[in-house]
């Protein structure tokens, strides 16, 4: 008689749901690994300077919305003026970089013009040159321009980036040439063609916007050499600023700092999601 | 008068590869013209041209006698059907079809007006909200072909638009087309790998191989007398048996000797000779499978006919196939009548087929070109 137990005899039913459980339980590992930093900051938000710093403290002794209060408030950095900033900076900037990207991205990818392979080429050789090597240069143009201390001198130069164009070039390449064709021959002008061509790449379109403004939001070089006036600065500078090893600040605020400064991104790629998944796996299926 | 004009229209790509050589054609208005040819013989890189999608490297294309060439593809006022037909997949069926108008600046009630009457005539008057991917093949083709009548443009431009469906739903658009150029009398250059759709649909054919224009001629004279070997091969199916051999002065006539068998082209004083008028030798016998018949052995005198086995046999219902070995030579003959089961030849049998040389074509071996029987008239 065969045994009653054992993996082998299970019905498929039972075994399909061992093995989910089995693989839920393999990938709950490296979850909660990613978790626990998030966890730790959500809970240390009730948190004293003291209790933050006892080792293995996972869990404040009370709950209060004290830091909230605190950085809200305004009582240390005018945090919430200097959201406001990161979120226009961070927005603009993705705008104009989708826009600007896009635009030269369809023009190397669907048209032919001389000198285009060498054009691009440089426009991809930008993405190799260090930030903090165009930091001087970018903040000399500033001042001649007079934008320094404006969210302009930040907006500016993250508004044209190489990786952009090399991206969109491979994104309108894909895009089948005959109905490009098609909306020409309907009498539509090459404007209007690259606009017809929009909707057909808008997955595309809204990862790299949603990349670029995760990239934007968390940038500090740029900010910290163009801004001055601490109204006018960004998140994570005000946030650094707040890192002065002065046991006066309570880091429970910094905590509630770095939660909320989580929030769009996450926010961003919870409603964007699926065109960010449609768009990787349209990259990854060809 | 000339409708469409191509004047000596050449292109190169990449300044070495010629996809078009030298092409001059004059099509009238309302005429149905198709290009045919292998692929790769610059038949839609041709009509690329014609729609401004590419630009000429030589010659100047006129609409109506003027020069369209430097125009760009939305004010030639032509339309184009594309082989997979490059519906907007984004746009339902109603966008599809009135974007034409839309874009020339039509109001949208004019619009979706047209849009409902066209798709009415269609057959597509309930499918206006779908999309593309929500559509058949044959829903999808009627669709393109309503986008670009909408409009209605001087001259249709279609891109092997039937090349996607299914034998039989090919063979009802080609009737539909048929009818529908009938009704619009626009002018069309089809063009279509398929030879079986050139002769059906052109009032004249244009068989192009490696860009440079083989021969343009109505489809029973394209058939009946090919200009060169190519063509000859082209039309038709199963196509022309094409025969090397030469010719010989014999007995008081003029012979075909092929490999293997000896038939009589003409008695007397008798030549076949090239455009230029220069006596050829070399020739390759060009005989239809319709070409052969099959009579009695005692019947077939020599001279008459070629002798082969029998490979293999095809019963088409109408007609039968039969695929011979004479000599080192592959032949197809068509037989109409007289064939009871009975009758039918086993494989590895010995027949003797006769040739109707007056449906034979001769084309020098040399050039392909075609030759002329040309008796002496006695003095």
């Amino acid at each position: 008689m065969l045994p009653s137990l054992g993996f082998k005899t299970l019905s498929p039913d039972r075994r399909r749901l061992a093995q989910r459980i089995g693989i839920s339980l393999m990938l709950s590992l490296p979850c909660a690994f990613f978790a626990f930093p998030f966890l730790w900051m959500l809970f240390s938000v009730s948190k004293t300077n003291l209790e933050i710093f006892t080792p293995l403290k996972f869990f404040p002794d009370a709950y209060s919305w004290d830091a909230f209060r605190a950085l809200l408030g305004g009582e240390h950095i005018p945090f919430v003026r200097q959201y406001a900033n990161s979120l226009f900076i961070a927005s603009v900037q993705s705008v104009g970089a989708v826009a600007v990207s896009a635009t030269a991205g369809f023009v190397f990818g669907r048209y032919e013009f001389p000198f285009r392979r060498t054009l691009l080429v440089l426009a991809v050789f930008t993405v190799l040159i260090p930030r903090q090597v165009l930091v001087l240069p970018l903040f000399l143009w500033m001042h001649r321009l007079h934008l320094l201390d404006t969210p302009f001198a930040v907006i500016l130069p993250g508004v044209v980036t190489g990786l952009g164009i090399l991206y969109f070039t491979m994104v309108f390449r894909r895009v089948p040439g005959h109905l490009l064709d098609a909306a020409r021959m309907e009498g539509a002008s090459e404007y209007r063609v690259f606009r017809f061509a929009l909707p057909l790449v808008l997955p595309s379109l809204l990862t790299y916007g949603l990349i670029h403004f995760i990239l934007a939001w968390h940038e500090h070089i740029i900010p910290l050499v163009m801004l001055n006036t601490e109204t006018r600065l960004t998140v994570p500078l005000a946030l650094s600023s707040l890192y002065g090893g002065d046991m006066r600040v309570p880091y429970a605020m910094l905590m509630v700092g770095s939660l909320v400064t989580v929030l769009p991104t996450a926010l961003l790629y919870f409603f964007l999601r699926r065109h960010f998944q449609s768009s990787l796996a349209d990259l990854t299926s060809r | 008068m000339p409708y469409l004009s191509f004047r000596n229209v050449g292109k190169t790509f990449a300044g070495t590869v010629k996809a078009v050589n030298d092409f001059t054609l004059e099509i009238g208005e309302g005429e149905l013209v198709t290009l045919v040819g292998p692929s790769g013989c610059g038949k839609s890189t041709l009509l690329r041209l014609t729609a401004g999608l590419e630009d000429l490297t030589t010659g100047e294309i006129l609409l109506a006698g003027k020069p369209v060439h430097h125009l760009p593809p939305g004010r030639r006022d032509m339309a184009m059907m594309f082989q997979d037909y490059a519906l907007f997949p984004h746009m339902t069926v109603e966008e599809n079809m009135g974007f034409g108008l839309r874009m020339r600046g039509h109001a949208k009630r004019e619009v979706s007006e047209s849009v409902r009457e066209t798709a009415a005539s269609l057959g597509l008057g309930d499918l206006l909200a779908r999309f593309p991917s929500e559509l058949s093949g044959g829903q999808r083709q009627r669709t393109a072909l309503g986008r670009a009548i909408l409009r209605r443009p001087r001259v249709f431009l279609m891109d092997e638009p039937l090349s996607n469906l299914d034998a039989e739903l090919r063979q009802r658009m080609r009737v539909e087309l048929k009818e529908l150029h009938g009704r619009l009398k626009t002018t069309m250059l089809f063009v279509t790998h398929d030879q079986s759709e050139a002769m059906t649909l052109g009032d004249r054919i244009v068989v192009l191989r490696d860009g440079t224009i083989q021969q343009v001629d109505t489809p029973l004279r394209l058939y009946n007398k090919p200009e060169n070997e190519f063509v000859a091969g082209f039309f038709g199916s199963p196509g022309m048996n094409l025969l090397p051999g030469h010719v010989e002065k014999d007995d008081g006539g003029l012979w075909f000797r092929g490999a293997g068998f000896r038939v009589r082209i003409a008695t007397g004083e008798a030549t076949l000779r090239d455009a230029s008028g220069a006596e050829v030798v070399e020739v390759t016998l060009g005989v239809r499978p319709e070409g052969f018949t099959h009579k009695d052995e005692s019947v077939t005198r020599e001279g008459e006919g070629i002798e082969g086995r029998v490979r293999l046999w095809e019963q088409m219902g109408s007609h039968l196939l039969l695929y011979l070995r004479c000599g080192s030579a592959e032949v197809v003959a068509r037989m109409e009548s007289g064939w009871e089961s009975a009758a039918i030849p086993h494989v590895g049998e010995a027949l003797r087929l006769s040739i109707d040389m007056a449906q034979a074509h001769f084309f020098a071996k040399k050039t392909g070109m075609r030759l002329t029987l040309t008796t002496a008239v006695a003095s």
